[in-house]
């Protein structure tokens, strides 16, 4: 259970860095520097195979939550870049082992280029449906040498921070694995019903665009019926406001249609714009909020009866990925202040044990 | 598992090898236009299938002359009354048209392969 919650958080970052990527303008459709498959290609070379599938296929997922964009043709084009280039990267890795000269830059730019391959196969099929979309082709493929090789040196950065054992900045014991952990088992009928209750809730942030108020007031409600302390909840939030500021402003800023309410030079601040961003933020804050609930409230051992152990594990990893309070917490803040911070070291301790 | 080493000289080729690559495929799939073609139709008989290459040519149908030239293709005399035809002007991307009803004429030009490019951009 231990190692689930260090996947989970694995994921958490690498959805985290999925979407703020996807708001960052770009001059052409489909092109990213693709950081997120730092974490995948890291988690692939020290835990193996299956478990980076895992933690790969968790950061899509709630990648696409946090972003709403969960069951859409961008969802299904990002899911297929995965199932793609997943085996790609296992086979070059697995390659790399009879010492043929290559390191981990040619793993994570044939990586790269089987994602765009991958999306390019699916939105040829189900979007475009023709052959024209693979005009994008060469394109997409100078972005992935490039994506790729910074990919590449990166998560090699990150493994030779790994070799040393000590954490940079996280501290070991944490309260909320102990919340994950220590709970009893609910009865049938109440862990089905609070399970329906929170999808529902969680549709309202997911689907329903503008009824985040509405949402917003049903967990206020669900909060106060099942007598949970609100404090620590608002401290979920605290712990989250650093990411809800970036993502606020990053929508804001690269949203430059509609109504002008304010300008300066090139950069105009619109309504709709604003509107946006005041939709991310709520969805992420109650996205968080909804996962927090469920942690406090469902146990895992409560859902082994119905969904099988396997499949009840992969939920309430779901779950804590979406809980992404776990990523930016107050003694990174701390050393933000004190400008002593490294990302590369801050990911590196995502993975030790 | 070992860590695999980061860059060795084989990574630098292969990236080196790709960015060429793919600068040379963008050069070439984004300089060479698609050919067009002009097409003249007479009661909906090919009459005559010409690219659309910029030379100066000049052709004969019925009683009109249709000139081909840098800008395109026009109409440049015809006997009907109105001369919608010959006011129509020069026409030189895919899908235009020139009808001269009481001729029963039309020039119209057309793409070589399927059409492609319809799509500016894709965003979700």
């Amino acid at each position: 259970m231990q190692s689930h919650i260090k996947y989970a958080r694995i994921s958490a970052a690498g959805a985290v860095v999925q979407s703020i990527e996807s708001l960052l303008p770009l001059p052409f459709p489909g092109i990213k520097p693709g950081f997120a498959n730092v974490f995948t290609l890291v988690s692939l070379i020290r835990f193996g195979k299956r478990d980076a599938f895992y933690i790969g296929l968790l950061r899509v997922i709630a990648g696409a939550i946090i972003i709403g964009t969960i069951f859409t043709p961008s969802f299904l084009m990002s899911l297929a870049g995965f199932l793609v280039s997943f085996p790609v990267s296992v086979f070059m890795l697995w390659l790399s082992r009879f010492n043929l000269g290559y390191g981990l830059v040619t793993i994570s730019v044939m990586s790269a280029i089987f994602h765009n391959i991958g999306q390019l196969f699916v939105a040829g099929i189900i979007i475009i449906r023709g052959p024209e979309i693979f005009q994008l082709a060469p394109l997409l493929m100078l972005s992935s040498c490039f994506g790729g090789l910074l990919t590449g040196i990166f998560s090699h950065l990150v493994l030779s921070d790994l070799k040393n054992g000590k954490y940079n900045y996280i501290k070991k014991d944490n309260n909320d694995d102990n919340l994950f952990l220590s709970q009893k088992k609910l009865p049938k009928v109440i862990t089905i019903l609070s399970l329906i209750i929170l999808l529902v809730i969680m549709c309202f942030f997911i689907i329903v665009k503008s009824a985040f108020l509405l949402a917003g007031g049903a967990l206020i409600i669900s909060f106060l019926l099942l007598v949970i302390n609100f404090k620590s909840f608002f401290k979920t939030l605290k712990g989250i406001s650093f990411l809800l500021s970036i993502f606020f402003i990053l929508s804001i800023l690269f949203y430059q249609y509609g109504t002008v309410i304010f300008s300066t030079g090139k950069i105009l601040i619109t309504k709709e714009g604003i509107f946006r961003g005041i939709l991310i933020v709520s969805r992420l804050a109650g996205l968080t909020f909804s996962g927090r609930l469920y942690l406090s409230v469902i146990p895992v051992a409560s859902l082994f009866d119905l969904f099988g152990k396997k499949n009840s594990v992969f939920i309430s990893d779901l779950f804590i990925v979406l809980n992404s309070a776990y990523f930016f917490r107050n003694e990174i803040k701390e050393n933000l202040k004190k400008r002593k911070i490294s990302l590369i070291k801050f990911v590196s301790d995502l993975f030790r044990d | 598992m070992n860590n695999p080493p980061c860059l060795r000289i084989f990574d630098i080729f292969f990236v080196l090898f790709l960015v060429i690559l793919s600068c040379v495929w963008i050069y070439f799939s984004f300089s060479t236009k698609e050919e067009l073609k002009i097409e003249i139709l007479e009661n909906n008989r090919k009459l005559i299938v010409s690219p659309l290459d910029g030379k100066s040519q000049l052709w004969k149908v019925k009683n009109m002359i249709i000139e081909k030239g840098p800008l395109g293709v026009r109409v440049k005399e015809s006997d009907c009354v109105k001369q919608i035809c010959r006011h129509q002007g020069w026409i030189r991307s895919p899908g235009q048209v020139i009808i001269c009803i009481p001729n029963r004429v039309t020039v119209r030009i057309v793409k070589k392969k399927v059409p492609s490019g319809d799509v500016d951009a894709i965003s979700y």
